[in-house]
């Protein structure tokens, strides 16, 4: 089957698999060289569900997002460079040394941000999907969850709300299979997917590894919340290639025959093997990306070890958005 | 200006109205607001639990005047999720009882949207909710609702920086004070206490804001400041009237924002009248009521003619029967008493 | 890096001094070397200058007090900006480290006084002793109300304060040393001594005035006498330190001086060796520069002897009080021409009990009062 995708998104997808897998592991090698972050969860494995969604998105779209968020930052247009500074805790970071790793929004993008807090980055979903009907608009929000968000009672709540105020909410499940130590049938009962049935809203269980089966499926969610359908439910069967966090040892819950099973079916060299088998683009294309993104990644580190820190005396800024009359001791 | 009387619950309403009315990205959602959502039929009939909203929906139509399922963490973070995404929805959360079901959006998720985003996103939500007993028409002296329907409770959600937390009350500084909530670029939480809600009072008619993080000098006195804190106030008035026979006038200093709480007015009174008392009716443990008589005692110790105190409700939860409940909150008797003490105290 | 000029020790009981005068604009370029201002101490006023070339930021303003060590000034290369920690910490950490430390200790060994906050507060403001007062609150508690009734009261039998005057420079000086004093067991000796030959030596010697260069003073003799009464009784030229009594080696003569701003003492080094007529020019010299606000810490220090004269002041004899830590101060009373012809005067030596007896003291005060009735001695 030859791709129906144009030149111009198939370029976007590979750099945009790539900067993440590349982001991710310079963020893995430069913690082992002993660069004190603060913490990180990685997205490594996952690329082909954040790109094959936000290949759809626009500027003005939103995305929630949870923990293992910096591959949802980067579709979306996270600058990598502000990212890695906001990790190294800097000024010129995305929020200015304030979130890290389990906080990076971006205001101009529509990232209402990474969080941390299982599942409820949904109901902020929810609620920029209302205020996007109050404004009788066609953006979409699409939420990032992960599989034990799904035993959450806010995962109920929102995914019910969404849908009685028909509201444009993608709700992207990416089951990597593992909450922290936690297998996912261990602590999900039934099918996840069922669950769209249940809310009567469309379903579809993906190969999250597979960055055209994410593409069609978020097509098709995307385009019905743009057009008033209200929200739909996708669950994308993937996996992490390393621990839950930085400093986790996945050895300890599970076994490397597991992990390498996943690893075959990496998302990249398989987008690669298929556009260049069917011609849509060359080695000399894709080559290029790379060469373009360690150039990216040079930079990108560079910028955050120069960056300064923020100034202490920027410590009561921004709690409140002017100073207000009683003060504070 | 005019001598119009309102409502405590009607001034809150017509506040939400005007800002409706003036800013098309203002909207409504909550429990029951409506009442018989999807069935206009019956909206003339309803509108809130209280009745305040009553009419409402008529007149800013169902996109803006929401009815919302039983379902407080899913609304309240929805409400977050549209403030950031440029509306400015006021959540009404029937009672403060029930935000135990949404606590993370409101202390993780609303107050610390701006600082951890580096001032990246504006979160102006307003969160509507009532608290305090003694509250429901028609029963005698003690409210009756019950342990989950009658609590105080507002020192749990004035803890955290980045909320500012509302105790109306008068009809007037509730009107305006809901005008500057909706108005504000940063979360707030505004308290209604459930037994003030038919207390009349002197509203202007046209908008206008009380500033937030501001206090109150509701009364003037030279020999004791009496810090009241949101449905204290008339309890403070009926026992500062009690001590004035006594030759003892008492400044009442009403916080009207419990966060962040305006201690240099306080400051101000305690350096005048060189005696503080707190009526708090939330109970004592971690209260609004001990941080700003610890404030006093930190801050003011060199102006203290009598040991800072603070009178609040038994540190008991809410019993049912009005025979126990009516011994919990503080009451005019209480605060006369805490005075009378406070001058013989060791 | 700023270049901080800071308060000089400028003797040994010194604490700290007050900037008098800025010769040097804030903001002016100086070289280093450069007078830039006029401090004073109890005893001297001391010019400071730049340690090194720039832009000078002042660090202090006139009247302000300054301890020992703290920034007066900072000098700053182009563009740079002075360091934080200025004045204000200088101040404070200054007066802070002293008072309260013996405020603690105080306060530990004082008995629970029950009294408020504002109570306590407003009689400190009044200098008030809340000892003194009955309180009326819970307890006996002291509360407001009394501390006010107390001054009211107070305020009746007490005169009015029409001006309070800040102790500062001299005074203060004064003020310390006396109280430093008043610790020293002293006992005074009066003795009213035959003047007449005094007398007459000082006219014989006034005649030779031109020789000599000067007209002999009396304080230059009654310093001389004491000198070479020291010399011959060393025990009392001489300190009590903590565990001992340090005698001096050389005998120098204190003389107190009156002046505009306060009692100053300059001193005459080695007056036991010197004419009278050397002793009484630097005591003219030392005295005009004490008047005029000219003289130096160097010439108020190191005197191991005090003497002091009222008698210009028509004063027949006093009572003087130690110059801590010496242990004589002798005080001269107006000398008295009796009809008869007689002329007496009186002199009164105080000295530290710890370091001598009455019985060494009046003997010292006996050889002075020889050498007064045979001048020649002096000379």
């Amino acid at each position: 089957m030859p791709l129906e995708i144009d030149r111009d998104k198939l370029l976007w997808i590979y750099r945009t698999m790539q900067l993440i897998r590349r982001f991710e592991e310079k963020y893995l090698e430069l913690l082992n060289s002993g660069v004190p972050f603060g913490t990180g969860h990685l997205y490594i494995g996952q690329e082909a569900v954040a790109t094959g969604v936000s290949a759809h998105l626009r500027t003005s779209d939103y995305i929630g997002s949870n923990h293992r968020g910096h591959g949802h930052c980067l579709a979306k247009g996270v600058d990598p460079i502000a990212m890695m500074a906001e990790c190294y805790g800097r000024v010129t970071g995305t929020n200015r040394g304030r979130g890290g790793s389990m906080h990076i929004t971006d205001a101009r993008l529509g990232v209402l941000g990474v969080n941390p807090i299982i599942g409820q980055s949904m109901a902020h979903c929810v609620g920029a999907g209302m205020a996007i009907n109050l404004r009788k608009g066609d953006d979409v929000a699409v939420s990032y969850l992960g599989d034990s968000a799904v035993g959450c009672g806010v995962f109920n709540e929102s995914i019910n709300l969404a849908t009685i105020m028909n509201a444009p909410v993608i709700f992207v499940c990416e089951n990597n299979q593992y909450a922290v130590t936690t297998p996912v049938e261990y602590a999900i009962a039934g099918k996840i997917i069922d669950r769209a049935a249940a809310y009567g809203i469309p379903g579809v269980k993906i190969d999250g590894m597979d960055v055209f089966a994410v593409y069609e499926a978020a097509g098709e969610a995307v385009e019905r919340a743009r057009g008033g359908g209200g929200p739909s439910f996708i669950e994308a069967l993937t996996y992490r290639y390393e621990g839950h966090w930085i400093k986790d040892d996945h050895t300890k819950y599970r076994t490397m025959d597991e992990v390498d099973k996943f690893r075959e079916q990496d998302p990249i060299p398989a987008f690669r093997s298929r556009v260049l088998a069917e011609q849509s683009l060359t080695a000399g294309d894709l080559d290029g990306i790379d060469a373009e993104i360690e150039r990216l990644m040079d930079e990108m580190v560079e910028f955050a070890e120069a960056s300064a820190n923020p100034e202490a005396d920027e410590l009561f800024e921004h709690v409140f958005a002017e100073p207000v009359a009683g003060g504070q001791s | 200006m005019s001598e119009r009387l309102l409502s405590y619950g009607e001034a809150i309403d017509e506040a939400i109205r005007q800002e409706m009315a003036r800013d098309p990205s203002v909207f409504m959602m909550g429990e029951d607001i409506v009442g018989a959502a999807g069935r206009p039929e019956f909206w003339e009939n309803l509108g809130g639990a209280y009745g305040g909203n009553r009419g409402l929906i008529v007149d800013f139509g169902p996109e803006r005047v929401i009815d919302m399922p039983v379902s407080e963490m899913a609304f309240s973070g929805a409400g977050v999720g549209a403030a950031m995404a440029g509306a400015r929805p006021i959540v009404d959360i029937m009672f403060i009882d029930l935000i135990g079901c949404c606590y993370d959006q409101l202390i993780n998720q609303a107050p610390k949207i701006r600082y951890m985003t580096g001032g990246g996103y504006d979160c102006p939500v307003v969160f509507k909710t009532s608290y305090g007993g003694r509250a429901i028409p028609g029963l005698p002296k003690g409210g009756g609702a019950g342990v989950h329907h009658s609590q105080t409770m507002y020192s749990v959600v004035a803890h955290f920086p980045g909320l500012k937390v509302l105790t109306p009350s008068t009809p007037y500084n509730a009107k305006g004070l809901m005008t500057a909530a909706i108005r504000d670029n940063d979360p707030v939480m505004f308290l209604t206490h459930r037994f003030l809600g038919s207390v009349r009072g002197h509203v202007p008619e046209e908008p206008y804001t009380v500033p937030i993080g501001k206090a109150d000098i509701a009364r003037e006195g030279e020999d004791l400041t009496m810090v009241s804190i949101g449905g204290a106030l008339p309890l403070c008035f009926e026992a500062a009237d009690t001590l004035a026979a006594d030759g003892l006038e008492a400044e009442i200093v009403d916080l009207q924002t419990i966060n962040p709480i305006d201690e240099q007015t306080v400051y101000e009174s305690v350096e005048k009248t060189h005696r503080l008392l707190v009526v708090d009716e939330d109970t004592p443990v971690a209260s609004i009521g001990r941080d700003v008589a610890a404030r006093v005692a930190q801050n003011r110790f060199g102006y203290l003619d009598a040991p800072v105190t603070s009178l609040h409700s038994a540190d008991v939860p809410v019993p049912y029967s009005a025979a126990l409940e009516e011994h919990m909150p503080p009451t005019a008797e209480k605060i006369v008493a805490a005075v009378n003490e406070m001058l013989v105290a060791f | 890096m700023a270049d901080t000029v800071v308060m000089p020790r400028l003797g040994m009981t010194m604490l700290e001094a007050t900037v008098v005068k800025w010769l040097r604009d804030d903001g002016a370029e100086v070289q280093a070397g450069d007078v830039i201002l006029e401090v004073e101490t109890d005893k001297v006023v001391q010019e400071i200058e730049a340690t090194s070339s720039g832009r000078l930021k002042h660090a202090a303003e006139v009247g302000e007090s300054i301890g020992i060590g703290r920034p007066l000034a900072f000098i700053l290369a182009e563009g740079e900006e002075p360091p934080q920690t200025g004045k204000p910490a200088g101040r404070a950490t200054q007066t802070k480290a002293q008072e309260p430390r013996a405020g603690r200790k105080a306060a530990a060994r004082r008995p629970p006084m029950r009294a408020t906050p504002i109570a306590r507060r407003i009689a400190a403001e009044h200098n008030l002793d809340l000892e003194s007062i009955q309180g009326s609150g819970p307890g006996g508690r002291i509360v407001e109300a009394d501390v006010k009734a107390a001054l009211e009261a107070g305020a009746a039998g007490s005169p009015k304060i029409k001006e309070s005057v800040p102790l500062t420079g001299v005074r203060a000086a004064t003020a310390r040393h006396m109280q430093e004093s008043a610790a020293i067991p002293q006992v005074t000796l009066n003795r009213e001594c035959d003047a007449a030959p005094l007398l007459r030596a000082r006219e014989s010697l006034s005649l030779r005035a031109s020789e000599l260069g000067v007209r002999v003073s009396y304080n230059a003799m009654f310093a001389k006498a004491l000198a070479l009464a020291l010399a011959e009784f060393p025990a009392l030229n001489s300190s009590m330190s903590d565990d001992a009594i340090d005698i001096y080696e050389d005998i120098n003569i204190g003389v107190a001086v009156d002046t505009d701003r306060g009692l100053l003492v300059p001193v005459l080094n080695n007056a036991d060796k010197r004419s009278l007529a050397e002793l009484t020019k630097e005591l003219q010299t030392l005295s005009t520069r004490a008047a005029d606000a000219t003289i130096t810490a160097e010439d108020l220090s190191g005197g191991t002897a005090t003497i002091t004269n009222l008698g210009a002041l028509g004063i027949d004899y006093f009572n003087p009080i130690l110059n801590s830590p010496e242990s004589v101060i002798l005080g001269i009373g107006r000398i008295r021409r009796h009809v008869s012809g007689a002329a007496t005067v009186w002199l009164s030596l105080t000295f530290d009990h710890r370091v001598a007896d009455g019985a060494d003291a009046a003997r010292l005060l006996g050889h002075v009062a020889d050498s007064l009735s045979d001048p020649a001695r002096l000379v």
